[in-house]
């Protein structure tokens, strides 16, 4: 091999261990030791997979999403869905729903007020307040990481959104619709700790969106 | 069989005798991994969280046909690349209706927690991550499956080759290729 370089599926297969031969992988392991340019080539691979395998860590799925996902299941139309393929099961919702009024309350004496307690409330994180907030105020969520939470709002409902987040950091930038993520540039985004009434607007109102494209929403970053 | 897949087993056993309740710790276990592959299908957060709900739903609706041919986690990621292959088919023909909604279910609020096992872990999206997941959803959709499957959600070859139902050499020339790729497109964007 030491006239050639090596093949990028042999390096992917080293990758994954999926070389079988012992002297094969000797004869790759010591061509990489000798050869800059699959060296260097081979390095750039292991990047590749390391940022992929980052991307994994970094997208969360909602706490509540095993409570909220049950709560359809023995709920509303997905009952007779569910019942009629597991007829079995049919009696135990009628358990586990008169379980629940009976926690809430609307079966019985008692009068916990954690209606059905599925979804109850004892811990609600900043990220969740700030997930209720920007719903309330006609925005989308594009992204929730660990550093902030992303989203779009028009700019008519942007400033009413600045104020329902308080005093919590916000970078933002005018966006237009369908702009692709490539346009966006966050390091010349506006970076604000809390707001004063159309101050946000009349920065923003002069300029155009990245792609050039008339202003009509705001993208914004929550940052933690 | 695996440890994992007895306790999945044993957690099906009891939702087919009637315990619905012991299935959300199916959800559970699963929820990390599918959300991450439906999101880098849709792109977009709402919508994921919907169809991830929904793909749970459709796999506790076909729980009796599971077979035990295979292990469970094969056959829900069979069911999970099947539904966001058949929407990826619909979306591109017609214009997407919000799954909730349009049944005239209720909206549930859903409680986001701090889901790091460890908080003081850096974990940071960056750009760089950002134009990662751009450049993956740019590839064929043959090569982009797969690389998430194997290089993002961590499975096997052997596994992606049963819920893709192709061939191992087939997943390995797709992965080799996929790769070599992304290597190339992150190369030209200056990330490596």
């Amino acid at each position: 091999m030491s006239g050639n370089h090596i093949p990028f599926h042999k390096m992917s297969d080293l990758y994954d261990n999926e070389i079988g031969l012992r002297d094969e992988r000797e004869l790759i392991m010591r061509h990489l030791s000798e050869c800059e340019t699959c060296a260097l080539e081979y390095r750039r691979l292991e990047e590749t997979l390391r940022l992929c395998g980052r991307l994994a860590a970094t997208m969360h799925a909602p706490g509540g999403l095993p409570a909220a996902t049950m709560k359809k299941i023995i709920s509303g139309n997905n009952k007779k869905r569910f019942m009629r393929s597991v007829p079995a099961i049919a009696a135990s919702i009628l358990i586990v729903s008169g379980a629940a009024l009976f926690n809430a309350g609307i079966i019985g004496v008692h009068d916990r007020g954690d209606a059905a307690g599925v979804l109850s409330r004892s811990s609600v994180s900043d990220s969740e307040r700030v997930i209720d907030i920007i719903r309330k105020h006609k925005a989308s969520i594009v992204l929730v990481t660990d550093e902030y939470v992303e989203g779009m709002v028009p700019v008519s409902s942007f400033n009413e959104l600045r104020r329902g987040l308080g005093l919590r950091r916000v970078a933002y930038m005018p966006a237009s619709e369908g702009e692709s993520d490539r346009d966006i540039h966050w390091g010349n985004a506006i970076e604000e700790v809390g707001v004063g009434d159309g101050q946000a607007q009349m920065e923003l109102a002069p300029q155009a969106a990245p792609s050039g494209a008339p202003v009509k929403y705001i993208r914004f970053r929550v940052l933690r | 069989m695996s440890n994992s897949d007895s306790e999945d087993i044993e957690v099906i056993e009891k939702v087919l005798a009637g315990d619905v309740e012991a299935f959300s710790a199916i959800i559970g276990k699963y929820q990390e991994k599918t959300f991450n592959y439906v999101y880098s299908q849709v792109k977009d957060y709402d919508e994921a969280l919907d169809i991830t709900q929904e793909i749970f739903i459709m796999t506790i609706e076909a729980l009796r046909s599971f077979r035990r041919e295979s292990k469970f986690s094969t056959w829900f990621y069979s069911i999970m690349v099947n539904y966001c292959k058949n929407y990826r088919k619909k979306n591109r023909r017609y214009t997407l209706v919000p799954i909730n909604g349009s049944r005239g279910d209720e909206e549930y609020n859903l409680q986001l927690t701090d889901e790091r096992e460890n908080p003081e872990k850096e974990v940071v999206m960056n750009d760089s991550l950002r134009i990662v997941r751009e450049e993956i959803n740019k590839l064929p959709d043959d090569y982009r499956d797969i690389l998430i499957l194997r290089d993002i959600e961590g499975l096997s070859y052997n596994e992606v080759a049963e819920i893709l139902n192709i061939s191992l050499s087939n997943v390995k020339v797709r992965i080799h290729r996929g790769r070599e790729f992304l290597k190339n497109r992150l190369l030209a964007r200056g990330l490596i």
